[in-house]
């Protein structure tokens, strides 16, 4: 009588559970009348097997049941989210598209501007003269009559390329009008407004795309909050 | 509803069946966590967890032992759960069970309507069977656990470890014998438990 093997002790816990095939039951039950050891194997794997079968079962601290938050459930969206939503989307493309003819609007105007530097070159010369002899910001009047910096960058080069070759008046003249606006006007916020000039129909598509927008936030934000709400409430109850 | 026509209904997207069904296996889940990790807290998040997780994968459940698949869910999740233990090793929240006042603890009786001896004698089977599952291998504790204390079959357990019938028989064995020479050092602390399965191997 030897102490059982490993293969023994196998055959053993699958003879517990009733899964050795017939073949093999039947040898191990004729070595079991015989070997004192391995009854007492038996035994102590069958007194095991049971301690574990009489382990304590606890209840569920809590329900694990899933909320459609947890599951990723959505929840149903009012029709008017979506419209809201596209109505805000179409008022930025109209918007898109206004600013777009803005940008467009001083190409076709350039040639118009070009043919008439000389009426703008005195109104540049005389802000000029001002700022050098005020050695100030030019007066409230200048700045409401001083055309925007896209203008004047429109307007000097033709009037500096007319002083060219013209009198040397005139080009002490364009010397004043030439450099100096550009220097004296640029470091004036006053004088580039022309990106931030929105006009009333501008405002207004910006002001609808905002409210749109605000309102399908608030209503998805409001239905989401009521959905899980009532989700909380009936998990609750149960 | 019948569990196959509420598994059908689940898969389909029906929240309320799916809850159901975790209203009828939450108390197995969580068992079968509970013993594998040692720890209630954990043992709960993992149930969750494998809720969760089954409910987005239940389209891969094709027929089959259900209980056996959701069990596979909390056997991941406690795997992943011991995973980050060894990462990152934390202090036990539950008694370790060195000495009687920690066995003692409310936290480890089990059934509230069973006389003050009873309710010891389970919390100390409790406390040295827990102890002594802690001491083998995941591997081993979990094919135990399922096998033993959840009293699956062993087609069941394959099912649920992914593993081959022979690798379970196997495990099975080696996990007993374990257990076997572990809690002979409880006698002692248990001998009521012990007392009733010698008479009853009698």
């Amino acid at each position: 009588m030897t102490s059982p093997s490993f293969h023994d002790l196998e055959q053993l816990s699958a003879f517990l559970d009733g899964k050795l095939s017939r073949e093999a039951e039947t040898r191990l039950t004729t070595r079991l009348e015989s070997d004192a050891e391995l009854r007492t194997s038996l035994e102590e794997l069958r007194q095991t097997r049971a301690l574990l079968r009489r382990t304590p079962k606890r209840r569920a601290p809590r329900n694990f049941t899933l909320t459609p938050k947890m599951a990723g459930v959505r929840p149903p969206m009012p029709r008017s989210v979506p419209a809201f939503g596209w109505a805000s989307a179409v008022a930025v493309v109209l918007f898109a598209l206004t600013f777009l003819t803005n940008l467009v609007a001083p190409v076709t105007l350039a040639p118009m501007m070009a043919a008439a530097p000389k009426a703008v070159a005195p109104v540049l010369g005389s802000s000029a003269s001002n700022a050098n002899t005020a050695g100030a910001a030019p007066s409230a009047q200048d700045l409401t009559t001083t055309p925007p910096p896209a203008l004047l960058l429109q307007a000097v080069p033709p009037a500096t390329s007319e002083a060219e070759s013209s009198t040397p008046e005139l080009q002490a003249r364009t010397n004043l009008q030439a450099t100096p606006p550009v220097e004296a006007i640029a470091p004036m916020p006053a004088a580039r407004p022309p990106a931030f000039h929105l006009s009333g129909l501008q405002i207004g598509l910006v002001a609808l795309a905002v409210l749109f927008g605000l309102l399908a936030f608030l209503i998805r934000l409001t239905t989401r909050r009521v959905f899980f709400q009532n989700i909380d409430q009936e998990h609750k109850k149960q | 509803m019948d569990e196959p026509a509420l598994i059908r209904s689940a898969q389909h997207g029906d929240l309320e069946a799916f809850n159901s069904l975790v209203l009828a296996y939450q108390d197995r889940l969580y068992n079968t966590a509970l013993r594998i990790l040692g720890d209630e807290d954990l043992a709960a998040d993992a149930t969750q967890e494998a809720f969760l997780s089954a409910f987005r994968g239940l389209n891969g459940y094709r027929g089959g032992s259900f209980r056996a698949w959701l069990l596979r869910t909390v056997t991941n999740a406690c795997y992943d759960e011991l995973r980050r233990r060894q990462r990152r090793p934390t202090t036990p929240l539950e008694p370790a069970g060195e000495n009687e006042e920690e066995i003692e603890s409310p936290d480890w009786l089990g059934d509230p309507q069973a006389s003050p001896e009873e309710r010891l004698e389970q919390a100390e089977l409790e406390h040295a069977i827990q102890h002594c599952l802690e001491g083998l291998p995941a591997d081993f504790r979990s094919v135990v656990v399922l096998a033993d204390i959840q009293s699956l079959d062993y087609a069941e357990v394959a099912l649920a470890l992914r593993k081959p019938l022979g690798t379970i028989k196997s495990r099975l064995a080696r996990a007993r014998l374990r257990m076997r020479d572990c809690l002979q050092g409880f006698r002692e602390l248990m001998p009521a438990a012990f007392r009733l399965e010698e008479e009853s191997g009698a």
